[in-house]
């Protein structure tokens, strides 16, 4: 499959981060490659801890103070996200890149309508966007509701976070961040706590602002099968690292690096049983240690080797099925279809 | 069939809606229910169907409007939930909640989580306490050196083992899990999924099972209650439900799930749960079914076939679409 030639939207390279706590440095992400095109929806999978929120966080400057970039780069059209002023960043949040954070119980105001929380974003950005918005603010703001499936819009405009359930408030943090019809979304575990209808129905909206306006979507979850549904490529993490990145089926189909074979087993399929579900052996290694292998899943993995342990495969974040990994799986399977390199023999 | 652990009969639960007068909110409206000793039932519909409530209703943590909780032959809605939890009844209830973090005390250790149910309902004295949470932790899987641990020094699925612990502690009979994995990773989820289904069947529990992860109600129940609006639409053995789904919003429900075929999409307006109109089917507007006999006529649960029914003018006529197109 060729690659389309427009340069991406977003692309991060070789993005390192830690963070200093008083226990040890936090070596949160390493030498991280991903790259996003416009209009496409990229998932980014892993288990907690994997560093997926902090990657997020960092592109649109709100990390922890104890963060710390340690290498790369995260360019968003021209623009270095991870050295770029605050003023800078500010203008693009929520106009440019907005995101849909993980609880809404939290990242909402409790103490503020979610109609006017709306609004703030429209105000905040009104000027950007031409002076008919300043006018209908109200009405963009119920608009907002009805788009992501609240009944009686107008009413629930008027309501505070806790007269919601968490779905509805789900739903008001989406309306929130695709508001302003920004050029990249990030979305944090959105759908979590959703029924499948309502998710089916936002991951709809979000997949016709990527068609219609060529909105971009960086859409962090741990469900697989949903990230196959909805996402055009997914990108595996694991501690920090990045180590697979392919198109949606041909993740399920033939996931290359072991790690992503091991969370393909544990997700429940429409016909799996009980008993085939296999968890991934082990924990997320403890990322401050000082004694970390390269390949940071060596210690749980089965076809780990020595060279795991002392060099770091680098994800090719340009190929179209790139694996981080000395010993992937199916290389006889895919060398019948692709050239790959037998990386041990 | 044998006689019901539980059977919930014409429930009714409303709520006043701020700011109109008169207005009521209605969560849940006129249902029927029956869970069978031992049996898995798993709960199933939307966001603000009326699951939670429905839950809280049943574990009594919440006051009834109308209709009757009768468990092992005694109508629990008549207790005031205020007084039920100093009812010997709270210890045959017990309830496994959504986030293992957010529900587990961060000031308690796990052997004084696990030891709370036991000292207020199950008048041990102290001397037997401890060997009961040994022995609990055990049958969860919970490594007793980690007793002495506190929350935030136990992991996802440790802490899931906490609060299923403390659930069981008191042996309950009628176990309901609310989204017990919804916070876990998938890697931890399967093993707490598996746990769950070994302790129903080594401990006989009755379950009622809340879930968004269809997969999953799929893999760890026996039947299925589907609810839209406060309603039950269709209630089965959870094999056929799935398989063969009869009403149009379960058919909606199924091809939702993440990982399969053509999916339904609903359009139209969402019925209002304040004060819904009383002679109209719920699904109206959304149906991709609907007639206007529905907007006339609200539909009762109809049973086609061994313990499967469906509220729905159609559903002798709908020919289960699904099944077909797995077939092929």
């Amino acid at each position: 499959m060729p690659e389309p030639t427009q340069p991406p939207l977003l692309e991060v390279s070789d993005f390192g981060l830690e963070f200093r706590t008083r226990s040890g440095t936090v070596r949160a992400l390493e030498g991280v490659n991903l790259r996003l095109r416009k209009g496409e929806i990229v998932g980014l999978v892993g288990e907690s801890g994997s560093g997926k929120s902090v990657l997020s966080y960092a592109m649109l400057g709100i990390s922890d103070r104890a963060a710390r970039v340690t290498a790369g780069s995260a360019v968003f059209g021209g623009l270095d996200l991870l050295r770029a002023d605050e003023g800078t960043l500010a203008d693009l949040r929520g106009r440019e890149i907005s995101m849909i954070f993980q609880s809404p119980r939290t990242a909402l105001n409790p103490i503020r309508p979610v109609g006017l929380q709306i609004e703030d974003v429209l105000r905040r950005h009104a000027a950007a966007r031409g002076p008919d918005l300043g006018r209908s603010l109200k009405a963009h703001a119920v608009q907002a509701l009805r788009e992501v499936a609240i009944a009686d819009p107008e009413r629930r405009a008027h309501a505070y976070p806790f007269e919601m359930s968490g779905g509805m408030c789900q739903r008001v943090m989406i309306a929130l961040a695709l508001a302003c019809r920004p050029s990249l979304l990030i979305a944090d575990e959105p759908t979590t706590g959703l029924d499948v209808t309502t998710q089916a129905a936002v991951m709809d909206l979000i997949a016709e602002l990527a068609r219609e306006r060529q909105m971009a979507t960086l859409f962090i979850t741990h469900d697989l099968a949903l990230a196959a549904d909805h996402c055009d490529r997914i990108v595996v993490m694991h501690a920090g690292h990045a180590v697979e990145s392919a198109p949606s089926r041909a993740l399920f189909a033939h996931a290359r690096h072991p790690y992503t074979a091991r969370l393909v087993s544990s997700t429940p399929g429409e016909r799996s049983a009980l008993a085939d579900l296999a968890p991934v052996p082990g924990q997320l290694p403890d990322l401050r240690r000082s004694d970390l292998p390269a390949c940071r899943f060596a210690e749980r993995c089965e076809s780990a080797s020595e060279r795991c342990r002392t060099e770091r495969p680098v994800l090719d974040a340009d190929a179209t099925h790139a694996v981080a990994c000395w010993h992937p799986l199916g290389e006889t399977l895919l060398s019948a279809t692709a050239p790959i390199e037998l990386a041990h023999g | 069939m044998a006689e019901a652990l539980l059977r919930v009969e014409r429930l009714v639960k409303t709520f006043p809606v701020a700011g109109r007068r008169g207005a009521r909110l209605h969560a849940v409206d006129d249902l029927d229910l029956t869970i069978a000793p031992g049996e898995s039932l798993g709960l199933v519909g939307e966001s603000g169907c009326g699951k939670s409530t429905l839950v809280r209703l049943i574990a009594r943590l919440l006051d009834a409007g109308e209709g009757r909780i009768v468990f092992d032959g005694k109508d629990l809605a008549a207790l005031p939930a205020a007084q039920f939890a100093r009812r010997p009844e709270r210890a045959h209830i017990q309830m496994v909640f959504q986030d293992p973090t957010d529900s587990l005390n961060p000031r308690f250790t796990a052997r004084d989580t696990i030891a709370e149910p036991l000292k207020l309902l199950a008048r041990l004295g102290s001397a037997a306490i401890e060997p009961r949470v040994q022995e609990v932790a055990r049958q969860v899987g919970l490594p007793t050196e980690l007793l002495s641990r506190f929350p935030h020094q136990l992991s996802g699925g440790q802490k899931a083992r906490v609060g299923i612990a403390r659930a069981l502690a008191v042996q309950p009979r009628l176990l309901i899990l609310d989204e017990p994995t919804a916070a876990l990773d998938v890697s931890v989820q399967a093993v707490v999924l598996q746990l769950l289904d070994r302790l129903r069947r080594e401990l006989g529990l009755a379950v009622l099972f809340v879930s968004h992860d269809l997969n999953v109600v799929r893999l760890l129940t026996d039947r299925v209650a589907v609810m839209y609006l406060g309603k039950l639409v269709e209630v089965g053995p959870s094999e056929a439900v799935f398989r063969a789904p009869r009403h149009p919003y379960t058919q909606a429900l199924v091809s939702a799930i993440p990982g399969q075929g053509p999916r339904i999409k609903l359009g139209g307006e969402i019925t209002s749960p304040v004060d819904p109109p009383a002679h109209a089917c719920r699904f109206h507007g959304r149906c991709p079914r609907g007639e206007d006999r529905c907007g006339r006529e609200a539909p009762a649960l109809v049973t086609f076939s061994a313990g499967h029914s469906a509220a729905c003018h159609f559903v002798g006529q709908l020919p289960a679409p699904r099944a077909a197109e797995f077939d092929s």
